[in-house]
């Protein structure tokens, strides 16, 4: 199965009157992919029939923005990052804490986050949002399950951060599946299909975007990192994904400036 | 046929054919090479440095939406796959991994030969599993230039002759060959 450059202007057009969402800057080859993988999982033959199944309300807009979005693979991605927010970031906020996790398409960012706000002992003092591009989304994420294999790579990635306890301390397991829905009380979810049209929480001290900006074109990057920036507080933080780098887009460094190279950590200026 | 840039794709046993490549390439090298590698997901570093002490041409690791420019090896980094986009840009994607595999070579061989088609010159070298022989295969179907790593030579043989059981490769060489090849090429423009 493979889409030509054509056949997605199509399908852009068809789902932008259709369902009002614009996909044309999305980066295109994982765009394709991503695409491709609805095809397969809804065992559609061909674009024409996804065409069809989309105009004629065979595929809700739902299933089709959530399939679309590209799952987070592991909890603690990166570990240095966390270890970097664990000790040099989340000391220098006092008192109540606002982080905001804009399009979440899977918990285990959101998981890692509450993991390791708890082992701080700020978990009480946290107030988190968590954006999301579909109700089956947040009910996904709500669910917080895990398969065997998945944990062996977040067990991994969780002794590399160096926490403090095992991550089966907070799982309920049953029949090789690891279930963390426990963790998520107290979220704030918001649905925002299109980030650039929402009305986003303002006055965050931390916002964790990472890994979202690669799904964009420069342009798309440019508009959403417009938009995001208005939620981080002054003096507040931006993080993003270790090989995304907000500076290809204009004006961000007027805005924020870079405290850590490596991470990704971005400090808003005064 | 002008080419516009070199894919290469390589796993277990290609560390060494990949160092003695880079080191015979020249300094006035006028194509971009994309390395795509099976690498361990947890070391960030090191491997750059391991690779440019013989490399003559600068390498580095594109984070995402850099400009492609000649003269450069592009490394692909750890736990992401590294796109080739129309744009002449690099995308990179936290996808699930591909045989299990990320980067995968196949997805970066894929990208690059839509966006190059026919002026993309494919190698496949020594590696442990079949990943990159579906990616050689359309570098060949779009009209592009295959070249696998001669069997005999390589360390592990998996990965070339997937290549070759798939598709007719232009040429199956030894490293040595390879070398000579790409040399050549650079005097063509």
């Amino acid at each position: 199965m493979n889409l030509t450059l054509k056949e997605i202007k199509e399908i852009n057009t068809v789902v932008l009157n259709k369902f009002g969402i614009d996909y044309s800057n999305y980066s295109i080859i994982s765009f394709k992919n991503r695409l491709i993988e609805v095809l397969n999982t809804n065992n559609i033959k061909s674009y024409l029939e996804l065409i069809d199944r989309i105009e004629n309300d065979k595929l809700s807009l739902d299933k089709f923005t959530s399939q679309l979005a590209v799952p987070f693979t592991e909890m603690f991605r990166d570990p240095a990052m966390w270890r970097e927010l664990r000790d040099r970031i989340l000391p220098k906020i006092n008192g109540k804490i606002r982080i905001f996790i804009p399009s979440c398409t899977s918990g285990e960012e959101l998981i890692s986050l509450l993991i390791l706000l708890k082992e701080e002992n700020i978990l009480e003092n946290a107030k988190i949002t968590v954006s999301t591009c579909s109700k089956s989304i947040i009910d996904t994420v709500k669910r917080a399950v895990f398969t065997e294999k998945q944990m062996d790579l977040n067990k991994a990635n969780y002794k590399r951060f160096k926490g403090k306890l095992d991550l089966n301390n907070y799982a309920t397991v049953n029949n090789t599946k690891y279930y963390f829905d426990e963790l998520i009380k107290n979220i704030n979810f918001i649905d925002s299909r299109i980030l650039t049209n929402s009305k986003l929480p303002t006055g965050q001290d931390i916002v964790l975007y990472r890994n979202k900006l690669i799904y964009y074109n420069v342009k798309m990057q440019s508009e959403i990192l417009d938009v995001i920036k208005n939620s981080v507080r002054t003096s507040g933080y931006l993080i993003v994904g270790i090989m995304e780098n907000i500076f290809i887009s204009e004006g961000m460094d007027k805005v924020f400036k870079s405290v850590s190279k490596t991470e990704k950590i971005y400090k808003k200026k005064i | 046929m002008a080419y516009k840039g070199i894919i290469i794709g390589g796993s277990a046993g290609s560390f060494q054919i990949i160092t003695k490549i880079l080191s015979s390439l020249p300094t006035n090298f006028k194509y971009p090479v994309f390395l795509c590698l099976h690498r361990l997901k947890h070391v960030r570093s090191g491997f750059i440095e391991a690779l440019e002490i013989k490399s003559k041409l600068p390498i580095v690791e594109p984070e995402d939406k850099t400009i492609i420019k000649k003269g450069v090896v592009y490394l692909a980094p750890s736990n992401y796959h590294m796109y080739i986009d129309y744009t002449q840009r690099f995308s990179l994607s936290t996808e699930p991994a591909v045989n299990y595999s990320r980067p995968s070579i196949d997805l970066s061989f894929f990208s690059a030969s839509a966006s190059y088609r026919e002026k993309l010159v494919g190698i496949i070298l020594s590696g442990a599993n079949k990943d990159g022989a579906k990616g050689i295969e359309s570098v060949k179907k779009l009209g592009g230039l295959t070249i696998v790593q001669d069997p005999k030579e390589a360390q592990i043989k998996t990965m070339p002759n997937s290549a070759i059981e798939l598709i007719k490769p232009d040429y199956v060489l030894t490293t040595d060959k390879i070398c000579k090849f790409l040399n050549e090429l650079n005097k063509k423009i």
